[in-house]
């Protein structure tokens, strides 16, 4: 019985704290609609479709704080038309329209790591202790590795990528996720070997090794190292592939990507990169 | 005047909600980087404090109190006052001086979820850790005291921890410790030296 007593509930406080809630809220809201008018700003009624044609989620990637700014930006004259990094090829052909402007969709490149040996392919010539830095490894006698231009396989590029597109596997190989490289090119410079450059994206057909040494001391400390033999550049059809300080190069932009030399490369320094799905779509303009 | 010495003291040094009470640590690492963000910061906060605690105070004492619903219901109605009184002063500050609005702009918002706020709005009706002997909370000048002696410290603490990160900026820290790391071992480091003030004048 005594139960029944305690969890009675009291209903006057219920209606006591609705009208209090709902009072108070009715008295803001009221104020602030008030305000709203009174304190009125004239805007750039581009504004308003700017921020309808960005993706709205006030995500920051663009660098401003939040989508009004970033608008803002764009009718200043300050940002181009694709500052809305989240909002992909859609938001930037919106605000193109919005702004009366055609659009100019950014192209951007890719890194590629030259070279391919990894530990079994690459034989070591001593064993490297030390921080995980290839520029301290270079230092020390030019690292672990026998062949004198490869990767060292370290952190150096790893951890200037500031979105976490390098990537390695026990190997001492490191790979580049295309998917996630925005083709900043930080890491470019900080390659002791200069092993990292910003390729075109749509570029398949890449030529992955920087070796130098001449054709025997080259396989010698390396199985898959370019040894200067130019079969691919009797292969090539365009005349797009040429060898200079031993080591093969491909002229982005007379190569076809029909990937003939490919198949004539004895040692797999020529590959193709297969696309991943996400590419497709951006390539077919989203 | 003693009293209000003694609350203003509390609030500002004895108990400040950074260092020794650890509310509002976001601010404290987020708009850190520079002198000049946190001072922007420490402004809008000591503003948008007295108001909301203003406001709060008033709707506490005149309709939570008399209608007996105030123990439950008094973070949901102090939400509201706060964010009302944000967006009611972004209104005015757009409208009113495009300048300090452009410079306070992007913190004015921020301080809407600013969990200090909510706190010395809570404290300043139900003061609950100043030994002042408080029955159930502070009078209206009382509050006004206690939000500004709050909102100072704040200030305070977020300048001197800005003005270290500046430094620290050029200083050769070790890779792991870059940024938060080392931000968060200040603000201990800090917080221990203002645990020295513990006990000042016998709060
Ligand atoms: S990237 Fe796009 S969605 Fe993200 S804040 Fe900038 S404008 Fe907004
Ligand atoms: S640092 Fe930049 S260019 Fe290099 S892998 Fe990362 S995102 Fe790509």
């Amino acid at each position: 019985m005594g139960y029944r007593e305690e969890f009675r509930v009291d209903w006057s406080l219920i209606w006591k704290a609705a009208i209090a809630l709902g009072g108070l809220s009715l008295l803001f809201g009221v104020l602030l609609a008030f305000a709203g008018d009174k304190f009125k700003v004239q805007t750039d009624p581009r504004l308003d479709e700017l921020l309808a044609a960005v993706l709205g989620a006030n995500c920051g990637a663009c660098g401003y704080p939040g989508c009004e700014a970033a608008c803002n930006a764009v009718l200043a004259g300050d940002a181009n038309v694709d500052v809305c990094v989240a909002g992909g090829g859609n938001a930037v052909t919106s605000v193109a329209r919005v702004m009366g402007v055609e659009t100019r969709q950014r192209k951007r490149g890719v890194a590629l790591v030259h070279c391919k040996g990894g530990l079994g392919e690459s034989v070591p010539k001593a064993r490297y202790q030390g921080t995980s830095s290839c520029a301290a490894a270079e230092l020390v006698a030019g690292g672990g590795k026998a062949c004198r231009y490869g990767c060292l396989g370290l952190e150096t590029c790893r951890m200037v990528c500031p979105v976490n597109a390098i990537l390695f596997d026990e190997d001492h190989r490191r790979w580049v996720n295309r998917d996630r490289c925005t083709g900043c090119g930080l890491c470019v410079d900080v390659c002791p070997r200069g092993l990292i450059q910003v390729v075109p994206r749509d570029q398949e057909v890449l030529a992955v090794c920087n070796s130098r040494d001449k054709g025997a001391k080259a396989k010698r400390v390396c199985s898959v190292c370019c040894v200067a033999c130019k079969k691919c550049v009797k292969a090539c059809d365009f005349d797009a592939i040429y060898v200079e300080a031993n080591r093969a190069w491909i002229n982005y932009e007379k190569c076809t990507q029909c990937g003939r030399c490919i198949e004539t490369c004895p040692n797999d320094v020529l590959v193709r990169v297969v696309p991943s799905r996400r590419m497709e779509r951006m390539q077919k303009g989203v | 005047m003693y009293r209000y010495f003694l609350i203003f003291i509390g609030a500002l040094l004895v108990y400040n909600i950074l260092l020794i009470r650890f509310i509002a640590l976001c601010p404290l690492i987020g708009v850190s980087n520079q002198v000049e963000t946190s001072i922007g910061m420490a402004m809008s906060v000591l503003f948008v404090m007295t108001m909301s605690s203003s406001a709060s105070w008033v709707a506490w004492n005149y309709a939570l109190k008399p209608l007996g619903v105030g123990e439950f219901l008094y973070i949901p109605v102090f939400i509201l006052i706060i964010a009302s009184l944000v967006q009611f002063t972004e209104m005015v500050i757009k409208k009113t001086s495009p300048p300090l609005y452009r410079a306070m702009g992007i913190y004015l918002p921020l301080i809407t979820t600013n969990c200090a706020v909510l706190a010395a709005a809570t404290e300043s009706v139900k003061p609950g850790f100043l030994k002042l002997n408080v029955a159930y909370g502070f009078t209206f000048p009382e509050t006004l005291v206690y939000t500004i002696g709050v909102a100072v410290g704040f200030g305070l603490v977020l300048i001197i921890f800005a003005c270290i990160r500046e430094r620290l900026e050029m200083s050769p820290i070790p890779h792991a410790f870059k940024g938060a790391p080392i931000a968060f071992m200040i603000a201990a480091i800090m917080s221990l030296a203002f645990m020295g003030f513990a006990n000042l004048l016998g709060l």
